[in-house]
């Protein structure tokens, strides 16, 4: 019960719709499935299909409601509200899947490390990973904002950093407990290197929860980025995001106009669900296998 | 159990010691000469630089330049601020208040609120849960910045019940001005709150000494009371404490959405500012307060749960 801060308790934490299992057995992933599906082919070919220049700006034209040549409507400085979504899509997923990436890949290495060593090796682990999650991610990526400057890099670096523990920790506990199953030390007899036993024959068994956590992250990733531009620090203008456009729309309601700043938060929740949906109910997948 | 504070209160300086060289070295390796600044009115000249370079300690090796300022942040000299030229301590205590009105307040919302939802999603399966879980599942997933623009949009200019901006005068106004700006803060972590205590109070309603209290015919209430909340307890405490430091994190956003004068909003604009000393303290404050929070969870922890000293008295 005395558990230090991320040990026992972070695999609950990390899994905010835990107990989604009323949607029946396999729906929860379908759904979430879908709509990640969904959004991440409006962000891919959608720019593409739909052509307008979300950065042309028709002072004329602002806040003018849904018509034939704008069909979402504009915004405060008459940019076209469909183009701006979609190209915000691109920009708001980019940044968080290129973070989740980078901190998946070190956090496998480092969960690796420890329960594969263990000892000092392992306490020391702990304590650099214990450090970075006593700093809020959203503070890290304001820090880093602040040293270097706007633009996705500082976003992107502080996010890595910051959801590495959350995969680390994840390794290291299910590395553990594949430890004490005879196959690895079967390996071991017949003469096997630990790297070749823990990259071709441990990391395969563990990869399916590492992977359905690294979605949940995903989606964490998709709101603190959001955060961050809507506070000014993410994508530099005039290229939208979706925190960004939030933080435009702000303005906007105060005109009377409610769809600049609504759409992007409803893209933004509908995304973030449904990668929540996705990882979650494969995790769920995953725990009902292992239980038989 | 003093042992264990002890220890605990180890692991924290260590791990504030680790985010201090953080904070420290991401400001100094940030590129820019931090010069500029001072000499931004003009008036750099060779001697002009080497007088500032003495006085702020820039002439010095890393480590010592890091001691020297390890020193005065324990001391309690946070330095002064760049764009305001007031004493960064002035200004937090200025700024802390509000900010630690609002965390508070929207302590009060999540705990309530997410306690509430989630005892009637374990006590009313069927209908009531599944659209409980719809709605708590939505808000998981709604960031506070979405939260905030929203809550604006309809109650404050649509329905016009609430003020927009700002943070108001005497405790009733200052209320009103918190209300939304913590609902807004507090949408998210009310919808995780309700899951786990759905998910605690369910694994405790089927456990055994629920069954046996029933048989007993202990009262219904006194058993959600003292059988099944008395345990579910801790891991929502636990919850709430991993999640304060993303909670604070989180003021900076609320505050900048609703034009809030605290510490999150006047981090905002000292990063825009690169006003690097309010930074710093606001940094390392922050990360102190979630440390803390941690410990004294775990310390609650210790005294709620009878098991935890049983073992130990029996170990003696």
């Amino acid at each position: 019960m005395t558990a230090s801060p991320a040990t026992p308790t972070l695999p609950r934490l990390a899994r905010p719709l835990g107990g989604a299992r009323f949607l029946g057995k396999h729906t929860a992933m379908l759904v979430g499935g879908g709509i990640v599906a969904c959004v991440i082919l409006l962000a891919v070919f959608g720019p593409l299909l739909y052509s307008q220049d979300p950065n042309h700006m028709d002072f004329g034209n602002s806040l003018s409601g849904p018509s034939p040549q704008h069909p979402l409507g504009t915004d405060g400085n008459g940019r076209d509200l469909l183009a701006r979504l979609l190209h915000g899509g691109r920009l708001s997923l980019v940044g968080p899947l290129a973070a989740i990436t980078i901190a998946t890949v070190v956090g496998i290495g480092l969960g690796l490390l420890a329960a594969w060593y263990g000892g000092l090796l392992d306490s020391l682990l702990q304590r650099l990973l214990d450090t970075i999650f006593a700093i809020p991610g959203i503070l890290l990526a304001i820090l880093f904002a602040a040293s270097f400057g706007r633009g996705l890099t500082a976003p992107v670096a502080a996010m890595a950093i910051a959801f590495t523990p959350f995969i680390a920790q994840l390794v290291r506990s299910a590395t553990l407990q594949e430890k004490t199953k005879p196959y690895l030390d079967a390996y071991r007899v017949l003469g096997f290197s630990e790297l070749w036993i823990a990259a071709r024959r441990l990391l395969p068994n563990i990869a399916p929860v590492v992977l359905a956590q690294a979605t949940i992250n995903l989606g964490y990733a998709v709101m603190v980025l959001g955060s961050l531009s809507f506070l000014g620090f993410g994508v530099p203008p005039p290229d939208p995001d979706w925190g960004r456009m939030v933080a435009e729309g702000q303005e906007a309601m105060q005109r009377g106009a409610y769809l600049p700043s609504l759409l992007p938060s409803l893209a933004m929740i509908v995304t973030v669900v449904g990668f929540a949906l996705l990882g979650e109910g494969f995790a769920d997948r995953l725990a009902r296998r292992e239980r038989g | 159990m003093l042992w264990f504070i002890v220890r605990r209160s180890l692991g924290f300086l260590a791990s504030l010691f680790l985010v201090s060289i953080v904070i420290f070295g991401m400001i100094h390796f940030a590129p820019g000469d931090p010069l500029d600044l001072i000499f931004e009115g003009g008036g750099r000249t060779p001697e002009a630089e080497a007088a500032m370079r003495a006085r702020y300690h820039l002439d010095k090796p890393i480590i010592v330049q890091y001691w020297y300022w390890l020193s005065d942040m324990v001391t309690g000299d946070f330095g002064r601020s760049i764009a305001y030229g007031q004493k960064v301590s002035t200004l937090i205590l200025s700024h802390g208040s509000t900010t630690l009105a609002l965390v508070l307040y929207t302590m009060v919302i999540i705990v309530t609120v997410g306690m509430v939802f989630g005892l009637v999603s374990a006590r009313y399966p069927g209908i009531v849960d599944r659209s409980l879980l719809v709605v708590t599942g939505v808000a998981t997933a709604t960031p506070p910045f979405v939260a905030a623009v929203i809550l604006i949009g309809v109650f404050a200019l649509g329905l016009g019940w609430f003020p927009t901006f700002g943070e108001g005068d005497g405790l009733l106004d200052q209320l009103h001005h918190m209300t939304l700006p913590a609902v807004a803060l507090a949408v998210a972590y009310v919808g995780m709150i309700a899951r786990v205590t759905r998910m605690s109070v369910m694994d405790e309603l089927a456990r055994p000494h629920v069954e046996v209290a029933r048989l007993r015919g202990v009262g219904e209430a006194t058993i959600l009371r003292r059988h099944v909340l008395r345990n579910a307890i801790p891991p929502i405490m636990t919850i709430i404490a991993t999640r304060l430091g993303s909670l604070i994190g989180g003021t900076t956003v609320v505050e900048t959405a609703f034009g809030i004068s605290g510490l999150g909003s006047l981090l905002v604009r000292s990063v825009a500012r690169r006003d690097f000393p309010v930074i710093q303290a606001i940094g390392l404050l922050i990360v102190a307060v979630f440390a803390v929070a941690l410990i004294l969870v775990d310390i609650l922890h210790a005294r709620m749960d009878p098991r935890l000293t049983l073992s130990k008295a029996r170990q003696r």
